[in-house]
């Protein structure tokens, strides 16, 4: 039993670590501007922050079953997940930015009553997105994220046989940053819409800035990985 | 949200005011620029990982490489590979990284490197350890990653006898302690100590 609290300690801290390192900077950068999105929405703000974490939890909690199921060589798919991850992600960030500043748009059946339930459910949809997030940026390591997960966290929870539960921990001590800058940003919202009637005006900017972020970190990305430029 | 108060908070928002959307030619711009700079991008990605095949097949590599048996742990399972570039006896402190650097990585390597350099400057000087920062990602260095299980960037400790590669060490808790300088370089001394008095 005190082994696997202590794992569960051991668990959550080397993802604490994980986040708290200068390598996931932009990435958490990036998922707190998502969440920034639905300032006027406090809740949705904060139940952003927890799908983000969920989506974390659920692409460490596989990949663990996965590598401890399979043959698989964990030095190869640590790897193989750091290059290609980042190589994939400055381009993926780079579209999704461009979608948030309305400067790529898809092409909708013309005739308001279509498009307008279209963008109702793309709405409704969004708030998996802060999810779909997590998942995608858990999944494209970092030096420290991969040292700390393959390298500690992995051999840690096939010892203690623990081989789902230190995994979600790990995953929520690596959101923990985002879940607290969605707690901060929920407040927040709270109290600037005590002197803010027209939020939607402000949603509007936060969701032009969270474009730009993802561009600007998407663009990072490209010329740090593709082009290989030591910024 | 029901539709309703949906419909309620779209007609609000036609009331705010909005902000100064782009015109028609910033947009059509920025849109040129940043589609133009995701062209180039896929592009050199495809030219740098066909380029990255081309070379690793032919190669004159500094070292032989056979498959060696991978193993979950940080140490044990002597790799089959020789390097070449290493004494032929003594400990070699291994620093892997890949051609992309990051600040922690950068951190790891240069507090490593004074760590050794400081406290075991009489055994360098007799050939009984030797420094090596080796990028992984070079086709002759790929085999590293099999040979010594690594994850991401590794301080690696390797006995060579006879030019053979022996026991070794994968020092993981640096990752852990790269908060703390001094506790990180502490630990570095006292595996590569600890490394050097034990037999083979």
């Amino acid at each position: 039993m005190n082994g696997i609290l202590a794992g569960a300690g051991a668990a959550l801290w080397f993802g604490i670590l994980t986040s708290i390192s200068p390598c996931p900077l932009a990435t958490n950068l990036t998922a707190i501007s998502y969440m920034a999105r639905t300032i006027n929405h406090p809740r949705r703000v904060l139940l952003s922050g927890l799908l983000y974490t969920l989506g974390r939890v659920v692409a460490y909690t596989a990949l663990a079953a996965l590598l401890v199921a399979s043959a698989l060589s964990v030095p190869a798919i640590s790897m193989g997940l750091q290059r290609y991850g980042n190589l994939i992600l400055g381009p993926v960030l780079i579209v999704v930015g461009m979608f948030l500043l309305d400067i790529l748009s898809l092409p909708t059946p013309s005739g308001g009553g279509v498009s307008t339930r279209l963008q109702h459910r793309a709405d409704a949809a969004g708030i998996w997105g802060a999810a779909l997030l997590g998942f995608v940026f858990a999944l494209s390591f970092c030096p420290t994220s991969a040292a700390l997960f393959f390298g500690s966290l992995l051999p840690l929870a096939l010892k203690t046989q623990s081989r789902l539960l230190l995994p979600a921990l790990f995953g929520i001590g690596t959101a923990l940053p985002v879940i607290a800058a969605s707690v901060v940003l929920m407040l927040g919202g709270r109290a600037t819409s005590r002197f803010f009637d027209k939020m939607t005006s402000l949603e509007q900017w936060v969701r032009r800035a969270t474009g730009a972020v993802f561009v600007l970190v998407g663009i990072y990305y490209c010329l740090k990985y593709i082009f290989g430029l030591a910024i | 949200m029901t539709y309703q108060s949906q419909k309620k908070a779209h007609q609000s928002q036609k009331k705010a005011p909005k902000p100064a959307p782009f015109n028609g030619r910033a947009r059509t711009v920025l849109r040129f620029v940043l589609l133009a700079f995701l062209v180039t991008a896929v592009v050199a990605l495809l030219v740098h990982e066909v380029r990255g095949r081309t070379t690793q097949t032919p190669g004159t590599p500094t070292t032989v490489s056979t498959p060696s048996t991978p193993s979950p742990s940080d140490s044990g399972v002597i790799p089959t590979t020789v390097d070449t570039g290493v004494p032929a006896n003594g400990v070699v402190a291994y620093y892997f990284h890949t051609t992309a650097r990051c600040t922690s990585c950068l951190t790891i390597e240069k507090w490593t490197a004074e760590a050794i350099q400081t406290a075991f400057a009489t055994q360098i000087t007799d050939g009984m350890l030797t420094w090596r920062v080796v990028d992984v990602e070079d086709a002759a260095n790929t085999h590293f990653i099999e040979d010594y299980q690594l994850v991401s960037k590794s301080v690696v400790l390797v006995r060579y006898t006879n030019g053979k590669p022996g026991k070794w060490e994968n020092l993981q808790k640096v990752w852990q302690l790269l908060g703390d300088q001094t506790a990180f370089q502490d630990y570095i001394k006292s595996s590569t100590s600890s490394f050097l008095e034990a037999q083979e």
